[in-house]
C-alpha cells in the first residue's frame, strides 16, 4: 500500500477544443496539506471538478487509495470519501448545526429520526471546534463557523480527503488562524487536505507540498522545504509573460472624467483615483480582489460610501440607467448573464442601452434598429449571418463584440471593461484590443479590469494593483514595470520585498 | 443573540398568536355571538379542509415548491366519491379509493415537475385546471346527490357532547404533522431542499423522492377534504374547491412560510389559517359585505408578508438604531 492517497496520471480535459488540462500528473501524499496554485485559468478548478465528479475527464486516470476512481457526481465522490468545501457554502441556514451535519446521514426507523445520530455530531465537532453548539441554527453563525460545520459534515461522512477552495476568501485574520489550526489537527488525524488559494503567504505557511499549474499544464510539484520563497512560486506561476506592444495614449491630464474619493463598501476599502481624458486605466488583481466591485460602484450597480465625481459632479448612488445617461457604460464580467440577452437577435441586443435612437414616441422602428445593428456589425467586425441572427449562436468573441456594439452606440465618455476578453479566443482578443484602442483614440476614456496581466500591460497607461479590496499601488506602464513585482503585490506581498 | 433564547420562528408564531387573540377579542366586542359554542364549532366544521391542507402545504412550500392543484383535486375527489357511492361501493371503502386518487395526483405533479423539469407553479397550475375542468364536466356542473351519500354525512353530525367530530379530526391531523415535522426526516428534508437544494443533493438526499412525498401528502389531504365537503353538504358539488388553493397558500404565507422555501412551521401555518378564518367569520358576523372581506383579507396578507420580509426588518432595525 503506497502512502499516496491520490495519484493523478496523465489527466487531460478538453472543453470544445480548448485544453483546460493537458497531461497533468502528480501524487498526493496521505495526511499532507497539498496546495494547488496557478493564475486564473491555469486549470485548478477544472482539476478539482474532476476529482469531485462535477466534470468527467477526457483522458487519464485517477487512483484513489490505489484504486481507479471515476466519480459520476459530486455525491459519488463525497460518498467515496472526497469532501469539498465549496466557495458558496453548502449549509442550510434554517436548520440546526447537528441537523446540517447529519443531513442525509440520519439513522432512521420508518423515517423517524433516532436519537443516536447526535453522538456522532458531538464527536466530529469536538474533533475540530468545540465552541459550536450542536443546537445552534446556522443563520446565527459567522461564515467561518459555517465553514467549520461543512468540515464537520465532511468528517461525519468519513472523508479522508477534504478539498478547500479559497477557504479564507471571506475570513478575518483571527478566523484564518483558527482555520489553520484546524487544518493541522485534521492532518494529524491522517486526513489529506487539498488547499487552493491565491494568497501565497498562506501557501508558504500551510503547505507540505505545492503543485503549480499554468495554462492547463503541470509545472512542478515540490515539497515545501525545497521552495526558497514566494518569488520562486511567482516565477513558476507566471512563467514568461509575453506582452504585445503597448502604445501610450494621448492623455489630457487637466480633465478628470471620473474621480473616486474614499469609496468603500462590503468588498472595497477606501478606493480613490482619477481617470483622465484619453487614458486607459487598468486594474489588476486576482479573483476577489475587488475589480468587479469597483466597476459596479462606478456604474451605479452597488451602493457605496464615499464620493464618485463624474466630470466634477457628485453622482452619489446612481443607477446604471443614470450612469449611462452620464456617458458611462459597462462591459460586464459575465457576458451570458449580464452582457447580452442570448435568446434575442443582434438587432435587438445592439440598441439595448439606447432605445431612444431607434424608436419614435415609444414605438420601435425596426428598420432603424436593423440599420444601427448593421452599422456596428460592420464597424466592429462581428462575424454573423446577419443582424437577425440570435446571439446564442455566436462564438464567445462575437458575443463580446455585440456587447461592445451595445455599449459603443451610446457614444460613451467612459468605457468600463470588466474582464473584456474572458472566454474569447486569441484572434478575437486582439480585435477587441484594437476596438478599445480605437475608441480611446476617438476621444473616449477606458478602465480595464482584468486578471490577465498581458492584457493589462498591453493596453493600459496606468495600472492599479488590487489586493483584498484595496488599491495597493499605482504603476505607470513603461519598460521599468516588472511582472514579478506586480505578482508579488497582488498576492499580498510587501511592496518592497 | 444570547438574550433571545426563542428561535426566530417561535417568536414570529407568538406574534401571530397575539394577533389572533386580538382579532378574537375585537370581534367578540363587536358581536358577543362570535364566541359561542355554536359559532366556534361551525367555524371548525367549515374550515377543516383549510387546516388539514395547510399542514401538507407547509411541507410543499417549505421545500421550495407550491401545490396549486389542491382546489381542483378536492372538487374532483368529491365528485369521484359521489359517483363511487352511487355505483354502490361501500362508502367507507370509497374514502380509501379517493385517498388513493390523491396519491395518484401527487405523483402526477411530481413527475411533471421533476422529470419534465417544469416549475411547480406551472405543473400544479395545469393539474388544477385539468382536475377542476373534469369535476365540472363529469356532472355537467350540477351537484349530484342521493340517498347513497347519506352514510358519510354522519361524520358531520356526530358530536361528543357539544364537540363535533371535526375538532378531534383536526387535532389528530395537526398532531401527526407536528410529529412528521419535528421527529422525521420529512420535516428536516423539506427545509433542507427548500433552503439549499445543492446542499441537500450533495448530502445524498433523493430530492425527487422527497418531493413526491410532499405532493402525495397534499394530494391525499385534498382528496379527503373533498370527502369531508360531501359529508358536510350531503351532496357532491364540483365547485367546493374553488379558491381553496389561494386560501391555503395565503395561510401558509401568513403563518411565516417563506414562499421561496427553506423556512416554515406547521404551528405557524395553523395560526395563520385560524387568523384568516376568524377574519372572514368575524366580518360576516359584523355584516360586512364579502367584497370588503376580500379587501381586508388581502391587506392583512400584505401586512404580514411585509413584517416577515427581511428588507423591511432591516429598515425598522435601522430606524430603531438611529
Amino acid at each position: 500500500m503506497s502512502d499516496h492517497v491520490l495519484e493523478i496520471k496523465n489527466i487531460s480535459k478538453h472543453f470544445a477544443g480548448v485544453k483546460a488540462l493537458d497531461d497533468v500528473s502528480f501524487d498526493i501524499v496521505r495526511g499532507s496539506c497539498h496546495c494547488l496554485i496557478g493564475e486564473n485559468g491555469a486549470g485548478k478548478s477544472t482539476l478539482i471538478k474532476i476529482l469531485t465528479g462535477a466534470h468527467p475527464k477526457t483522458s487519464g486516470t485517477v487512483l484513489y487509495n490505489g484504486k481507479d476512481f471515476n466519480p459520476a457526481s459530486t455525491k459519488d465522490a463525497m460518498k467515496a470519501g472526497i469532501g469539498c468545501l465549496f466557495q458558496e457554502l453548502n449549509v442550510v441556514e434554517k436548520l440546526r448545526v447537528e441537523e446540517n451535519i447529519c443531513l442525509g446521514l440520519e439513522e432512521t426507523r420508518f423515517g423517524i429520526i433516532k436519537k443516536s445520530s447526535n453522538q456522532k455530531v458531538f464527536d466530529v465537532l469536538r474533533r475540530i471546534d468545540s465552541s459550536i453548539e450542536p443546537k445552534q441554527y446556522i443563520e446565527e453563525l459567522s461564515v467561518a463557523k459555517r465553514q467549520v460545520v461543512e468540515m464537520a459534515k465532511a468528517l461525519a461522512m468519513d472523508s479522508d480527503v477534504i478539498i478547500m477552495d479559497e477557504p479564507t476568501a471571506s475570513l478575518t485574520e483571527e478566523e484564518v488562524k483558527r482555520l489553520f489550526e484546524i487544518i493541522h489537527d485534521l492532518k494529524s488525524q491522517g486526513i489529506t487536505i487539498i488547499y487552493i488559494s491565491h494568497r501565497l503567504e498562506e501557501i508558504m505557511e500551510l503547505a507540505d507540498y505545492v503543485t503549480v499549474l499554468r495554462d492547463g499544464r503541470h509545472i512542478a510539484t515540490k515539497p515545501r522545504a525545497e521552495i526558497s520563497g514566494r518569488q520562486e512560486l511567482i516565477q513558476m506561476m507566471i512563467g514568461k509573460v509575453i506582452v504585445e506592444d503597448y502604445v501610450p495614449n494621448k492623455i489630457d491630464e487637466n480633465i478628470k472624467l471620473i474621480e473616486l474619493k474614499g469609496v468603500s463598501n462590503k468588498k472595497l476599502h477606501n478606493i480613490s483615483f482619477d481617470l483622465h481624458k484619453g487614458e486607459i486605466l487598468g486594474f489588476y488583481g486576482l479573483i476577489g480582489a475587488g475589480k468587479t466591485e469597483i466597476a459596479r460602484a462606478i456604474f451605479g450597480a452597488d451602493k457605496y460610501a464615499g464620493t464618485i465625481l463624474v466630470e466634477g459632479r457628485d453622482v452619489k448612488a446612481v443607477s446604471p440607467e443614470k450612469a449611462i445617461t452620464n456617458g458611462i457604460v459597462l462591459v460586464p464580467e459575465e457576458r451570458r448573464t449580464q452582457g447580452i440577452c442570448t435568446s434575442l437577435s443582434i438587432a435587438v441586443n445592439t440598441p439595448m442601452m439606447n432605445y431612444r435612437t431607434v424608436s419614435h414616441k415609444g414605438i420601435l422602428n425596426k428598420k432603424q434598429q436593423g440599420r444601427l445593428a448593421r452599422e456596428y456589425i460592420e464597424k466592429i467586425g462581428t462575424a454573423c449571418r446577419d443582424e437577425n441572427q440570435s446571439v446564442a449562436f455566436l462564438s464567445g468573441g462575437n458575443q463580446q463584440k455585440v456587447v461592445l456594439s451595445k455599449c459603443l452606440n451610446v457614444s460613451p465618455k467612459v468605457l468600463l471593461l470588466d474582464e473584456p476578453t474572458r472566454g474569447v479566443d486569441v484572434g478575437a482578443k486582439q480585435e477587441i484590443y484594437q476596438i478599445i484602442r480605437q475608441m480611446v483614440k476617438d476621444g473616449c476614456s477606458a478602465i480595464v479590469f482584468s486578471s490577465e496581466l498581458p492584457e493589462i500591460l498591453g493596453l493600459c497607461d496606468r495600472i492599479g494593483l488590487l489586493y483584498d479590496g484595496e488599491i495597493k499601488m499605482f504603476l505607470k506602464n513603461d519598460e521599468h514595470v516588472e511582472t514579478r513585482h506586480i505578482m508579488s503585490v497582488v498576492t499580498g506581498g510587501v511592496e518592497n520585498e | 443573540m444570547r438574550n433571545n433564547k426563542l428561535s426566530r420562528s417561535t417568536q414570529k408564531n407568538l406574534v401571530l398568536f397575539v394577533i389572533l387573540l386580538v382579532l378574537c377579542a375585537f370581534f367578540y366586542s363587536q358581536n358577543n355571538r362570535f364566541i359561542t359554542v355554536y359559532n366556534l364549532t361551525n367555524m371548525v366544521r367549515q374550515s377543516l379542509p383549510n387546516f388539514i391542507l395547510g399542514c401538507g402545504m407547509t411541507f410543499v412550500i417549505a421545500s421550495g415548491a407550491i401545490d396549486l392543484s389542491v382546489g381542483g383535486t378536492m372538487a374532483l375527489s368529491a365528485m369521484l366519491y359521489g359517483y363511487l357511492c352511487i355505483w354502490g361501493i361501500n362508502p367507507w371503502l370509497a374514502v380509501v379509493i379517493v385517498a388513493g386518487f390523491g396519491v395518484v395526483v401527487g405523483i402526477f405533479n411530481t413527475v411533471i415537475m421533476e422529470k419534465l423539469q417544469i416549475p411547480a407553479i406551472m405543473a400544479t397550475l395545469a393539474t388544477w385546471i385539468i382536475t377542476a375542468g373534469m369535476a365540472m364536466s363529469v356532472c355537467k356542473a350540477i351537484p349530484i346527490t342521493g340517498p347513497e351519500l347519506k352514510p358519510i354525512t354522519v361524520l358531520n353530525s356526530i358530536k361528543f357532547g357539544k364537540i363535533p367530530l371535526a375538532l378531534p379530526i383536526c387535532i389528530v391531523v395537526i398532531a401527526v404533522f407536528l410529529f412528521l415535522e419535528k421527529k422525521t426526516i420529512l420535516g428536516k428534508y423539506a427545509i433542507a431542499i427548500g433552503g439549499n437544494d445543492a446542499a441537500a443533493h450533495f448530502s445524498g438526499i433523493n430530492v425527487t423522492k422527497m418531493r413526491a412525498c410532499f405532493f402525495v401528502l397534499t394530494g391525499v389531504l385534498a382528496g379527503l377534504s373533498g370527502v369531508w365537503q360531501v359529508a358536510r353538504l350531503g351532496s357532491a358539488d364540483p365547485t367546493i374547491g374553488t379558491g381553496m388553493e389561494f386560501k391555503v397558500v395565503a395561510a401558509c404565507i401568513l403563518g411565516g412560510v417563506n414562499i421561496k422555501g427553506g423556512e416554515g412551521t406547521v404551528s405557524g401555518v395553523m395560526i395563520g389559517t385560524a387568523i384568516l378564518i376568524v377574519l372572514t367569520n368575524g366580518m360576516q358576523m359584523m355584516d360586512i359585505g364579502s367584497f370588503y372581506q376580500d379587501i381586508a383579507t388581502g391587506l392583512v396578507l400584505l401586512a404580514s408578508v411585509l413584517i416577515n420580509s427581511d428588507s423591511v426588518g432591516e429598515l425598522m432595525g435601522k430606524k430603531a438604531a438611529a
